[in-house]
C-alpha cells in the first residue's frame, strides 16, 4: 500500500512538472509553428534564478513566485530581440536559432553560476513527511503537485473559458483567419511566449530540490517535453496534459519494474504513438 | 577567371592535403584526421539538409552506431580495415533503412522531433546495457584497424601509423566528395533538389517523394556510420555522449556554418568548428558561448553559410561589378517541410 501510493505521488509530480514545461512548448508551436529548442534552457534559467533568490532571501516560497517572472522576462527578451527577426522566414531558421541559443544559455549559466551541481535545502515546513491513513508522504512532493494542479486549473480555465484564451485557440486553429478577424496574433504570441517561459521557469525552480540543478539540465528535460508534445498532439493543451500524466506514470512504472530501461519506456511510447496515430493523441491532422 | 585555371585552386588544396602529414607534429596529425572524419560526417548530414531539405536532429545516432560497431568489431572480430568499413556501411544501410522508414512518416516539425527522439532512444539503450556498452563510461582501448593482418607486416600497413590513417581518411573523404559531385549532377540529384524546393509538386508529378527521401536518408546514415567507425578507431574510445542529441545539434551547426548550398561547405564548417574547439578551447572554457553566438549571428545575417559568402566576396574582389555565375541559385532553407 505504502509503495503504491508513494509511487502514485511520484508519477503525479513527474506528470505535473512535464506539463508545466510542455504546455508552453506546445502552445508556442501551435500558435507560431516555432519549435523552441531553447525552452529547456528557460527551465534551467528558472531553476538557477530560483536558487539565487532562495539563497539570497532565504525564502523558497518567494523563489517559486519570483523565478518564473524573471524567466518570463528573459523569454520575452529572447523572443523580441532574436526570434522575432526570423518570422516569415519559415520553420528552419527558428529551429536553428533556438539551437544556437541552447549552446549560449548552457555556457552563460556555467559562467554566472558555475559548473558544479547545486541544490536547495527545503525549509523545515516542506522537508518533513506527513502521515495520511498510515502512509507517510514527503510534503514537498505534495506541495509540487498542489502548485502544479493550481496552475494547470488556472491555465485550462483561461485557455478554455476566457476571451484571451479563445483568441489563442483561434490563432492555433487558423492563424491567417484569426488575423483577418482583427486579432493581433504577433502580440498574442509575445504573451503566450512569456507565459510559456514563466511556466518553464516555475517547473525549473520546483524541480531543483528533487533533481538538483546543473548546466545542461535543460537539454535533458527538453527531450522529455518534446516527447510529451508529440505524443499529446502539437498545439493541444489537453493533449499535453494527458501525455504528461501518461509519460510521468510510465517513467515511474518503468523505474519500479525495469529500472535499467526506465528512460527507454517513454521513447517506446513515442514510437508506438507515432506509428499508430502520427498526429498525437489529441492532435488534428495537418491541413 | 579563365576556365582553364578553374581547377588550379582545387589542385593546390589537394597538394597541400597530400603533403600535410609530413609537416605535422605531435597530435596535429590526429587533429587533421579528426577534421577529415568529422568533415565526412557533416557532408553526410548535408545530403539530408542541403539536398533534401530535411533537418535531422538525430544524425549522431549513425555516428554512434558506427563507433560502437567498430568497438565491437575491432575488439572481438577482426582488425581488418576493409572488413570494418564494409560492415559499418552495411549495418548503416540496414539501420538507416529501418529508422528512415519510421521517421519519414512525419514531415516538418514532426521530423525534427522524432529524429531527436530516436537518437535519444539509442542513447538511453546504450546507457542501460552496461554489460555490453560500458554504460556512461563507454568503451576504451579499442585497437586500430590494419590494412593487412598477420605477423611481420610493415608498420605502415597498420592504422597505428598516423600517416597511413591520414591517407585512408583522406582517400575516403575524396571518394565521398566525388560521389556527392556525381550525385548533384545526376538525375537522382535533380529529383532530390526538386523535393527540397517543392515536395507537393514533385508528388503531383508522380515521384514517390518519401521513397526518394528514404534513399537520401540511407545514403546519409550509411556514410555517417562509416565516419563513426573511423572515429572510434582514431580515438581508441567510444563515448556515449556521441549519441546525446547535442552532438547531432553540433553537426547541424557545422553544416549551417559552412553553408548547405555548396559542396565543400560542411567540410569547411567542420574544420572551423574543430579549430574553434581546439584553439579557442585552449584559451577559454567558454568557447561554446562564442560558438553559439557566431551561430545565432549566422542564422540571422548569413543564412547561406560562410562558403557562399566568401566565394561571393572573392568573386566580387576579382571582378568588380559582376555576380558569380549561379550565385542566385544557392538553395535556401525550405520555408516549410511537408
Amino acid at each position: 500500500m505504502q509503495i503504491i501510493i508513494e509511487q502514485l505521488l511520484n508519477a503525479l509530480q513527474m506528470g505535473v512538472l512535464l506539463f508545466l514545461i510542455s504546455s508552453g512548448l506546445s502552445l508556442i508551436f501551435g500558435l507560431m509553428h516555432v519549435v523552441n529548442l531553447a525552452h529547456g534552457a528557460l527551465y534551467m534559467v528558472g531553476a538557477y534564478f530560483g536558487i539565487t533568490i532562495a539563497q539570497g532571501l532565504g525564502n523558497l516560497y518567494l523563489a517559486v513566485l519570483l523565478a518564473p517572472l524573471l524567466t518570463a522576462v528573459v523569454g520575452v527578451l529572447v523572443e523580441r530581440t532574436l526570434l522575432s527577426r526570423t518570422y516569415g522566414r519559415g520553420m528552419y531558421p527558428q529551429v536553428l536559432l533556438t539551437l544556437g541559443l541552447v549552446f549560449c544559455f548552457d555556457e552563460l549559466v556555467r559562467i554566472v553560476w558555475g559548473a558544479p551541481i547545486q541544490t536547495l535545502t527545503l525549509p523545515s515546513g516542506l522537508a518533513e513527511s506527513v502521515t495520511l491513513a498510515g502512509v507517510s508522504l514527503p510534503i514537498y512532493r505534495i506541495f509540487v503537485v498542489g502548485v502544479g494542479v493550481l496552475v494547470i486549473a488556472v491555465l485550462l480555465l483561461a485557455f478554455g473559458r476566457s476571451r484571451l484564451g479563445a483568441m489563442v485557440r483561434a490563432g492555433v486553429d487558423d492563424r491567417e483567419m484569426a488575423e483577418a478577424l482583427g486579432i493581433n496574433v504577433r502580440r498574442l504570441f509575445g504573451g503566450v511566449f512569456a507565459v510559456g517561459a514563466a511556466l518553464a521557469g516555475l517547473a525549473g525552480v520546483l524541480a531543483v530540490p528533487i533533481f538538483n540543478a546543473y548546466p545542461g539540465m535543460g537539454s535533458e528535460i527538453l527531450i522529455s517535453a518534446l516527447v510529451v508534445v508529440v505524443v499529446g498532439g502539437m498545439g493541444s493543451l489537453a493533449g499535453a496534459l494527458i501525455a504528461s500524466l501518461l509519460i510521468g506514470a510510465a517513467t515511474v512504472v518503468g523505474q519500479v519494474f525495469a529500472a535499467e530501461f526506465s528512460t527507454a519506456v517513454i521513447y517506446l511510447i513515442l514510437v508506438a504513438v507515432l506509428l499508430i496515430r502520427p498526429q498525437g493523441i489529441m492532435g488534428s491532422v495537418a491541413r | 577567371m579563365n576556365n582553364k585555371y578553374k581547377y588550379w585552386p582545387l589542385l593546390a588544396l589537394l597538394l597541400i592535403a597530400v603533403a600535410l602529414p609530413h609537416f605535422t607534429r605531435g597530435t596535429q596529425t590526429e587533429f587533421a584526421i579528426e577534421i577529415l572524419i568529422t568533415g565526412m560526417f557533416a557532408l553526410s548530414l548535408n545530403i539530408l539538409i542541403g539536398r533534401l531539405g530535411l533537418i535531422s536532429f538525430g544524425h549522431g545516432l549513425f555516428l554512434g552506431l558506427g563507433a560502437y560497431l567498430a568497438a565491437f568489431m575491432l575488439r572481438h572480430v577482426a582488425e581488418n580495415l576493409f572488413v570494418l568499413l564494409a560492415v559499418a556501411l552495411l549495418v548503416g544501410v540496414v539501420v538507416s533503412l529501418l529508422v528512415g522508414a519510421m521517421v519519414l512518416r512525419l514531415g516538418g516539425v514532426g521530423f525534427v522531433m522524432i529524429t531527436i527522439a530516436f537518437c535519444q532512444l539509442f542513447y538511453v539503450l546504450v546507457l542501460s546495457t552496461q554489460a555490453w556498452s560500458g554504460g556512461i563510461n563507454g568503451i576504451s582501448s579499442i585497437p586500430r584497424p590494419s590494412l593487412w593482418a598477420g605477423d611481420g607486416v610493415p608498420d605502415w600497413l597498420s592504422l597505428d601509423n598516423g600517416i597511413t590513417f591520414y591517407y585512408v581518411a583522406l582517400l575516403l573523404l575524396i571518394a565521398l566528395l566525388l560521389g556527392l559531385k556525381r550525385l548533384d549532377a545526376s538525375p537522382l540529384g535533380a529529383v532530390f533538389s526538386g523535393i527540397r524546393q517543392n515536395p507537393m509538386r514533385m508528388r503531383a508529378l508522380g515521384y514517390p517523394v518519401r521513397r526518394f527521401q528514404l534513399i537520401g536518408f540511407v545514403m546519409a546514415g550509411s556514410v555517417a556510420a562509416v565516419a563513426g567507425s573511423l572515429h572510434a578507431s582514431l580515438f581508441s574510445l567510444v563515448d556515449p555522449a556521441l549519441l546525446f542529441w547535442t552532438t547531432s545539434g553540433e553537426v547541424i551547426l557545422m553544416v549551417i556554418l559552412g553553408g548547405i548550398g555548396s559542396l565543400y561547405g560542411p567540410l569547411v564548417g567542420a574544420a572551423l568548428f574543430l579549430a574553434l574547439f581546439h584553439y579557442l578551447g585552449a584559451l577559454t572554457d567558454h568557447w561554446r558561448l562564442v560558438l553559439g553566438m557566431i551561430f545565432v549571428l549566422m542564422v540571422l545575417y548569413a543564412p547561406n553559410g560562410l562558403v557562399p559568402l566568401l566565394a561571393n566576396a572573392w568573386h566580387r574582389w576579382c571582378r568588380p561589378g559582376s555576380q558569380r555565375p549561379g550565385a542566385d541559385a544557392v538553395p535556401a532553407l525550405p520555408k516549410e517541410g511537408i
